[in-house]
């Protein structure tokens, strides 16, 4: 029978959190109707997370264990779990009880509304403030502002989405923050909702300052994606543009200068004004090829609009 | 043997040994001889020797060689392709659970084999030989340089690139897509991939040097190859990450020589149009944001091809 509902759960070293966890998850599918499955994806654990897993499925049948070779990261093992969810909607969450899962309810009504993704809203985070906090607001602002959609909360792993359109959002990278970004290229309609925080229980947390740049550059990327990744060259374009008008007037400066002082050696603006054509030619160039890449997908139309139903 | 996921049908052997044979080769008859010996232990095998289109010569050894042993399969390419892909296509053929590759020069006594397929009967995955000891003074430099680049460049611990001894898992192969040349990388995509790797010290037989030892030319190949590979494992899924960096570090750094620059000129009214190092900052920026741009290139590829690559390998299902 195909289940209703599939809760995509990575976990890496949780193995303490785990039996809670699904004690929680059972009582919060009570009051939905239809079949549940629970997608765990052991993200490489090095500790009893596997075993403990492989236990807990003989008590509830509704578990799939899936096991990566190695560790993969967040994204990947969200991305392997959603591959194999066959529910026609998916809820992603995290494995360590910091999500709550009775607010799952929740979720799943606002998407019925007639949405398609719903992502929940650490109101109150029980997190270090300076380092935990202070950067998620700084981030969460970026790239409200920099991709058009404005969350509150991007980095809240509990999220809702019906099937068809998550299934459809390219996930790869470190990119799983920035899937209601992604899925608006689909033509989705994202909401939020505030749901509940806890306090980390057991174990350590798996985040750290330094992947700072790296999320700064995927940032940009993203943003970059939903705005021009139909249409590159307008991108591209208009950086060529820039960079032909800097030529161009540095060149007519240096012209009017040579032909004042009829010496071009000790000039700053000859040299800078080739190059700067140059950019523009580059830019233009890659611009085209972007587009070719493009044309070369048939899954270009895929990306439209979301059908409803 | 240790555990495996396919169905093993009736007449597939356990075991099957790939030898590619390129120009030179050691007697295929006492080849195959040894491995008779060697491998009684480890159930029934098969034997695929894949003719690298070396000429009727060699056709007629390998014809006389499969008359006698009867598990020897034959595999003639019409066209010269490289011993690592003759390697490939061997392995495509091959019908085993558990496959060994040997280099047909023997520069590895075929002895060695029973240590090599012990790990795989544990945890372990892939076993390479490594050959620790002799050599000579430039080609064992050589080799000692390149592979040492390969460990730096990607970041995975194997000591010795070159040895074509090896046994693995069917899995690991079935796993990884490779083509052509990549085969001689085998170990650091499995290693990518989560497979387990063991390395397992071998001898080098005295005497056997191996066929054009040191060539630069190839040598320069390979360390292409091997940056094509560091960057294919380490950023492909995230060509920004290299590109964009050092086309920031450009993009700084030419920006704060020209701010240098800049002050130079308006504040201290230096001439600057003949110094070289305004070239330099102007190029700095050109170059930082070019680069840039072929990331975001690059990115958008992947983008666009993004449900094609799978980013995770699934060891179990339940």
């Amino acid at each position: 029978m195909t289940p209703e509902l599939s809760v995509v759960i990575p976990v890496y070293n949780e193995c303490e959190s785990m039996p809670r966890l699904l004690e929680q998850l059972q009582k919060a599918v009570k009051s939905i109707s239809g079949i549940a499955e629970f997608i765990f994806v052991d993200d490489g654990s090095e500790d009893q997370t596997w075993k403990v897993l492989t236990e807990l499925q003989v008590q509830d049948r509704r578990i799939r264990a899936i096991r990566l070779r190695r560790n993969f990261g967040q994204t990947a093992a969200m991305a392997c779990g959603i591959d194999s969810a066959r529910g026609k909607v998916i809820v992603t969450m995290d494995g360590d009880l910091q999500n709550d899962p009775a607010d799952i309810l929740r979720l799943l009504e606002v998407l019925a509304e007639g949405n398609d993704v719903v992502c929940g809203w650490r109101s109150q985070r029980q997190d270090k403030l300076w380092t935990r906090k202070v950067p998620s607001i700084v981030a969460n602002r970026l790239i409200g502002f920099f991709t058009g959609v404005r969350l509150h909360d991007y980095g809240c792993s509990l999220k809702a989405y019906r099937a068809e359109v998550i299934k459809r959002t390219p996930l790869y990278a470190e990119f799983h923050r920035f899937i209601p970004a992604l899925s608006v290229l689909t033509g989705a309609s994202v909401v939020e909702l505030k749901v509940n925080h806890r306090a980390r229980q057991f174990g350590r947390t798996k985040y750290n300052l330094m992947r700072t740049w790296k999320v700064a550059f995927d940032i940009v990327t993203v943003s970059l994606l939903v705005k021009f990744a139909h249409k590159p060259m307008r991108f591209f374009g208009l950086l060529s543009l820039v960079s032909l008008t800097v030529g161009v007037v540095s060149l007519m400066r240096s012209w009017h200068w040579y032909a004042i002082n009829a010496d071009v050696t000790a000039q700053v603006l000859p040299g800078s004004a080739v190059l700067a054509l140059w950019l523009a030619g580059h830019l233009l160039v890659v611009g085209l090829l972007a587009e070719l890449c493009l044309t070369s997908v048939h899954e270009r139309s895929e990306l439209m609009v979301t059908a409803r139903g | 043997m240790a555990s495996v996921e396919q169905v093993n049908q009736k007449g597939a052997p356990d075991l099957s040994v790939v030898v590619p044979l390129g120009s030179r080769y050691e007697d295929l008859g006492t080849l195959c001889r040894d491995l008779r010996r060697v491998l009684v232990p480890f159930g029934c095998y098969e034997v695929i020797i894949v003719d690298d289109a070396n000429g009727p010569a060699t056709r007629r050894d390998v014809q006389a060689v499969r008359k006698e042993y009867s598990e020897v399969r034959v595999l003639t390419l019409a066209r010269r392709m490289g011993e690592s892909t003759a390697l490939g296509l061997g392995t495509q053929a091959a019908r085993g659970a558990i496959i060994v590759t040997v280099d047909p020069y023997l520069h590895v006594s075929l002895d060695e084999l029973p240590a090599m397929l012990e790990p795989l009967r544990g945890e372990y995955d892939l076993v390479c030989g490594w050959r620790k000891t002799q050599g000579s003074g430039l080609a064992r430099i050589a080799s000692n340089g390149f592979n040492t680049v390969a460990r730096w460049l990607t970041q995975v611990p194997v000591h010795d690139l070159n040895c074509r001894m090896r046994a693995m898992r069917r899995e690991v192969l079935q796993d990884i897509p490779m083509y052509g040349d990549l085969h001689r990388f085998l170990p650091i995509f499995a290693v990518r991939r989560g497979f387990r790797l063991h390395e397992v010290v071998v001898t080098q037989q005295p005497g056997k040097q191996e066929v054009g030892a040191f060539n630069p030319s190839s040598y320069i190949n390979r360390l292409m190859d091997l940056l094509t590979l560091a960057f294919l494992t380490r950023f492909m899924k995230r060509p920004l990450h290299l590109f964009g960096l050092i086309g920031m570090a450009g993009l700084v750094i030419g920006a704060a020589l020209g701010a240098y620059l800049g002050y130079e000129r308006l504040v201290l009214g230096i001439a600057i149009g003949n110094r070289p190092l305004l070239l330099l900052a102007v190029l700095l920026v050109v170059v930082g944001i070019q680069l840039g741009s072929i990331g975001l290139l690059g990115e958008l590829m992947i983008f666009t091809h993004a449900r094609e690559l799978k980013d995770y390998v699934v060891k179990e299902e339940r």
